[in-house]
């Protein structure tokens, strides 16, 4: 009895064995190709490193316009995984001044965080997938209305898949030399976790990112100031 | 020795014996063990902690063998009860001494070293279970005592609630049984019984139903409920039929949850692909065959059917562990004995190993043993 019943025993393991040696065979070599491409597709996440737009400089190289990074902090409030409670937001509020709702009420917001603010937030960009800080870039121009209404505008827009905000000329000398000024965004990939934290070692330069040409004027700042209040004059006369 | 060994039956070719195998086999897996572990840790900041700690380990387990096999098995047989029970007040005490780990109150801590009751107390279930058979010999009597002692060992662990050892020890109780001449037919109780206990898991414990809904379809949830089996078959892909080699595996650090206990061996199957681990899998076939062999030349029942049960045990906890990790079962948390990190998985597994040998020794006739297992496979 004993006999039969351990042989049993050692045939249900060894078919199980024979079972789990298939299945192993089956992922590791038949349908690696498929199962490869599939935890790249979940795993990787493609980003845009945007350019930043050149700067626009008089005739003796002193800046009228360029471009300044501001970070800011965004915390989810929709329901989802790892999304910071009220607890955490109060928590948060705490630390950082000025985190309050926008208007729509379905994310707090605190523009232009300071460094000690940035790694003050630290530990909790990796528990909670819903706080992160999301770089801004802003035009900025010498304070001269003169100047402001050679040089034009511009206007921005975001690209919600790689949430980032890509700037573009709308008049002036910033629509005519948009093509220069604007640059050339760079790309990445890198691997992320299940939280949307980036895995160290894993990020690769897809791209490289190219920055927008300055723009130098025919014009020095002086010039464009005089010119611009004679045409004034002249039109009053 | 070897007049010793060579009385245990088998002899390759006059050098190397059971008991030498087992010592080896046990050795190399566990320093295969660490070397997984420092696998599937070199990512994390101390990429040592947990592969020396397993280490250490492995030398006081390789202790615990030793002395184990040569405490005489008539001492093991005379004792039984009283073993038991030296293990199962542990068990019962730490739900309200230990500390929660993972949401399981399963541990006693001291200091940094952490000591897990049910692990530890596996071999001694098996014994009690051996001894509670060898006391009856009609198969009902037989299957409700063991039944009886089973619920009463199974209920501390199941309040930890550690599941995983459940599923292990009720599958050490049903060895035992058949193993000792149980009838068939007595095991539709326990699988009856199994229904409205499954219904209560799932209505009171839902992880387990989306457990297994992320078993049948992981594609539906890939981020939720289906993440674990995913994770499992990209990291074993990645593998591929090489390995991408020891230190390089980036999916087991990264994706899969606790790559050094319960994904050892998707983690371990990255490491060193397809070829590395058919060892692993042929290993624990020779393990259960070597203690069936063991078994065969034992001088009494009892012995044969604490061999054999111990044996399977161990080798039922590594396939489905591996079974697990290849997807075909849903995830259990259950740990591969050698392989995975724990002091307490090791030192039982090693434990159990040591009252093997001592087992499968012949012993000078003093009749306890024998007296005992009289009518014990029915």
């Amino acid at each position: 009895m004993f006999k039969n019943r351990n042989k049993i025993i050692i045939a249900v393991f060894i078919a199980w064995a024979c079972l789990i040696t298939f299945r192993l065979f089956n992922y590791t070599v038949y349908s690696r190709d498929h199962y490869l491409e599939e935890g790249n597709r979940h795993a990787l996440r493609s980003g845009i490193i945007p350019a930043a737009r050149g700067k626009i400089l008089d005739r003796n190289g002193q800046v009228l316009a360029w471009t300044q990074r501001y970070n800011d902090l965004v915390v989810e409030t929709y329901p989802g995984i790892c999304l910071a409670n009220t607890a955490v937001i109060k928590e948060l509020q705490g630390k950082i001044k000025g985190l309050s709702p926008d208007k729509e009420k379905e994310k707090y917001i605190k523009r232009n965080l300071l460094p000690s603010e940035i790694y003050a937030l630290k530990d909790y960009l990796s528990r909670y997938q819903g706080i992160r800080i999301v770089p801004r870039l802003e035009r900025r121009y010498v304070d001269y209305p003169e100047v402001r209404k050679i040089l034009g505008t511009v206007d921005s827009y975001e690209e919600r898949d790689y949430g980032v905000v890509r700037i573009f000329g709308v008049s002036g000398t910033e629509r005519k030399y948009d093509q220069h000024l604007k640059g050339m965004d760079g790309e990445y990939e890198v691997m992320q976790d299940r939280n949307r934290n980036w895995i160290p070692g894993t990020w690769k330069l897809k791209t490289e990112m190219r920055p927008g040409d300055d723009i130098r004027l025919e014009s020095s700042l002086e010039e464009i100031i005089s010119r611009d209040r004679k045409t004034d004059e002249g039109r009053k006369l | 020795m070897r007049e010793e060994n060579s009385e245990v039956g088998m002899d390759f070719r006059g050098t190397v014996t059971f008991p030498l195998f087992v010592h080896a086999v046990l050795l190399l897996l566990g320093l295969w063990g660490c070397l997984a572990i420092y696998n599937a840790t070199v990512y994390s900041n101390a990429p040592f902690h947990f592969a020396l700690r397993q280490f250490i380990w492995l030398i006081i387990g390789f202790a615990c063998m030793f002395c184990a096999s040569k405490i005489p098995f008539s001492q093991y047989m005379k004792h039984a009860p009283w073993l038991a029970a030296a293990f199962f007040i542990p068990l019962v005490l730490v739900l309200f001494l230990g500390v929660r780990i993972n949401g399981m109150r399963g541990w006693y801590a001291f200091g940094s070293v952490f000591i897990q009751p049910s692990e530890m107390a596996k071999p001694f279930y098996i014994l009690v279970l051996c001894w509670i058979s060898s006391l009856s010999a009609g198969s009902l009597k037989k299957f409700m005592l063991l039944m009886m002692m089973a619920l009463v060992w199974l209920l501390p662990v199941a309040a930890q609630p550690d599941f995983g050892t459940v599923i292990i020890y009720v599958f050490g109780m049903l060895a035992v049984y058949l193993i000792s001449g149980g009838s068939y037919l007595m095991l539709v109780f326990p699988f009856l019984a199994a229904i409205p206990a499954s219904i209560w898991v799932i209505l009171e414990k839902p992880y387990v139903l989306m457990r297994l809904k992320g078993f049948i379809d992981p594609m539906a949830d890939p981020t939720g409920s289906g993440w674990h089996i995913m994770q499992f078959h990209y990291t074993l892909a990645r593998g591929g039929f090489f390995g991408v080699n020891w230190g390089n595996c980036l999916w087991a650090n990264s994706y899969l949850p606790l790559s050094y206990s319960d994904s050892a061996f998707a983690s371990l199957t990255e490491a060193i692909g397809f070829i590395g681990v058919l060892p692993v899998i042929f290993g624990f076939s020779l393990f259960a065959y070597v203690g069936y062999r063991l078994a065969e030349r034992a001088d009494s029942d009892f012995r044969r059917l604490f061999i054999c049960s111990m044996t399977a045990m161990i080798t039922f906890q590594a396939f489905v562990h591996i079974s697990v990790n290849v997807g075909l079962m849903p995830p259990t948390g259950i740990t591969l004995p050698m392989f995975s990190y724990g002091g307490s998985s090791l030192v039982s597994t090693m434990l159990g190993a040591g009252i093997i040998l001592s087992a499968a020794k012949k012993e000078p006739e003093n009749g306890h043993g024998r007296d005992q297992a009289s009518g014990l496979m029915n």
